[in-house]
C-alpha cells in the first residue's frame, strides 16, 4: 500500500503553523482532526481494495513482472496511478500469498525475472470485484451525474 | 554488531553476488557503472530485512531486476546514464521505505508457513503419543502412576491456546485476510505464542514419559520411540518458527 505521503495533519494542541491564526475552538479541532484521521484511513482502505483488483486487472492479458505491471497501472489510468515501482512488489506478493496469482522465475537476458498471472482463483476474484464496481459506480453515477436524489416534483 | 546484524550483512552479500552473477542485470549491457548505484539500493534495503536467506534473495533478486529495467526505460527516453539511474532509484522509492513494505509481507509469510507446519504437526505427534501409549505396556493404570497424569492438563491447555490461534492465523494471512486491516506484526506474534504452547505440550509429554520410565524401570516398548522422536522434531521446528517469528515481529514494531 504506497504512504499518503501529501497530507500533514496537525495533532490536537499542536501550535498552528506562523501566519494562520490562532486556534479558537480546540474541541471543535480535536473533532475535526479525528474526522479527517478517520477518513484518511477509510480512504486508504477503499484505495487498498481497489489496488488489489487493479492490480489483478493488469494480468489479464497475460503474465508479467513487477515492473511491467507498474507500468500498465500508470498507463491504463493515463497516469493517475503512477505508484512509487518498489511499493508494487509487496502488494503483489500479498496477491500471491492470497493465492489469487501465481508466480514464476524465468531468465531474461540474462537475469532471473519473476513474472505473475492470474490464478483460476484469481479469475474469479476479479469478475466479482467488476461486478461490485459496476454496481457501485451505477449507484453513484445515478445520484450524482443523473439526479436520482433529487427528483423534480411532479404536478 | 550484533548477531542478527552479522547474520544480515553476510546475508546481503549473498544476495548481491546472487543477483550479479547468476541474474547478472541490465547495467552490464549498458554500462559497468550502472552497477553503483542499484549494488548501493539493493544492499540498504537487504541490510534491514529479516527473513530466511532464500526469501530475503529472492525479494532482492526481483527488486535488482525491476530497478533495471526501470533504469533502462529511462534510458530508452532518452537520458543519460547516471539521470537514469537516479531517477529510477528516486522512481522506486526510498530504499528504507520499500524495506519496510516488503518486511511487513515477508513477516506474515513467514508466520503463515510456520502456522501451517505446526498445524501439520499436532495431529503427528497427537497420533504418535496415543499410539505409543495404547499399544506400549506403560499403561498408568497397570503401575498406579497415576501422579503423573497431572501434567496432563498443562497439554490440553496448550492445545487450547494454539489451536484458536493457529487457525485464526492461517484464516487471517489467507485469502480472508485481504479484507481484514490486521497489523502485519499480529500474525508472526501470534505464532510465537502457539510455539510456546507447542513445546509446553511437548516438554510435558517427554518429562511424564521420561518420568515414567525412570520410576517404574519399565522397559520403553516401541512405540513410545516414534512418539518421543515426532516429539523431538515438533520441539525443533516450534522452536525455530518461535525465533523467526519473533525476530519479524520485533522488526515491524
Amino acid at each position: 500500500m504506497p504512504e499518503i505521503t501529501a497530507v500533514r495533519l496537525l495533532t490536537p494542541g499542536q501550535p498552528a503553523p506562523p501566519g494562520q491564526g490562532q486556534r479558537i475552538n480546540p474541541l471543535g479541532t480535536s473533532v475535526m482532526y479525528y474526522l479527517t484521521v478517520a477518513l484518511l484511513l477509510m480512504s486508504a482502505e477503499a484505495l487498498k481494495g481497489h489496488l488489489d483488483a487493479l492490480l489483478l486487472a493488469t494480468l489479464t492479458g497475460g503474465p508479467r513482472h513487477g515492473y511491467a505491471i507498474k507500468e500498465a497501472l500508470r498507463q491504463g489510468s493515463n497516469g493517475q496511478f503512477d505508484l512509487p515501482t518498489g511499493t508494487v512488489y509487496p502488494a503483489l506478493h500479498r496477491l500471491e500469498r492470497a493465492g489469487l496469482i501465481r508466480g514464476t522465475w524465468s531468465e531474461v537476458a540474462g537475469r532471473q525475472r519473476r513474472s505473475y498471472e492470474l490464478t483460476p482463483a484469481g479469475h474469479r476474484a476479479l469478475e466479482a470485484k467488476r461486478t461490485d464496481w459496476r454496481m457501485f459506480s451505477d449507484a453513484v453515477t445515478g445520484l450524482l451525474l443523473d439526479g436520482r436524489a433529487c427528483p423534480v416534483p411532479s404536478g | 554488531m550484533s548477531g542478527t546484524q552479522r547474520m544480515n550483512d553476510r546475508g546481503t552479500e549473498r544476495n548481491l553476488r546472487v543477483f550479479r552473477g547468476r541474474a547478472g542485470h541490465r547495467a552490464h549491457s549498458t554500462s559497468a557503472t550502472a552497477a553503483g548505484p542499484v549494488d548501493r539500493y539493493l544492499t540498504e534495503m537487504a541490510e534491514v530485512l529479516v527473513a530466511p536467506a532464500p526469501e530475503r534473495m529472492a525479494v532482492v533478486r526481483e527488486i535488482g531486476d525491476g530497478l533495471t529495467e526501470t533504469i533502462a526505460g529511462y534510458r530508452a527516453l532518452g537520458l543519460p546514464e547516471e539521470e537514469a539511474m537516479s531517477a529510477a532509484v528516486a522512481e522506486f522509492g526510498e530504499p528504507r521505505v520499500v524495506a519496510a513494505a516488503v518486511q511487513a509481507e515477508l513477516g506474515v509469510r513467514q508466520a503463515r508457513r510456520s502456522a501451517l507446519a505446526l498445524m501439520a504437526s499436532g495431529p503427528v505427534v497427537g497420533i504418535a503419543w496415543l499410539a505409543g501409549a495404547a499399544v506400549t505396556s506403560l499403561s498408568p493404570a497397570r503401575h498406579q502412576m497415576f501422579a503423573l497424569l497431572w501434567a496432563l492438563p498443562l497439554v490440553g491447555a496448550a492445545i487450547i491456546v494454539a489451536v484458536p490461534v493457529l487457525v485464526g492465523t492461517l484464516v487471517a494471512t489467507g485469502r480472508a485476510g485481504l479484507r481484514l486491516a490486521l497489523p502485519p506484526r499480529l500474525p508472526p506474534t501470534a505464532v510465537t505464542i502457539a510455539s510456546v504452547a507447542a513445546v509446553t505440550a511437548d516438554v510435558t509429554m517427554l518429562t511424564i514419559a521420561g518420568l515414567y520410565l525412570a520410576i517404574t524401570s519399565a522397559t520403553p516398548g516401541w512405540p513410545l520411540v516414534p512418539a518421543v522422536v515426532a516429539s523431538l522434531v515438533r520441539i525443533c521446528l516450534a522452536t525455530r518458527a518461535f525465533w523467526g517469528c519473533r525476530r519479524a515481529a520485533i522488526t515491524l514494531t
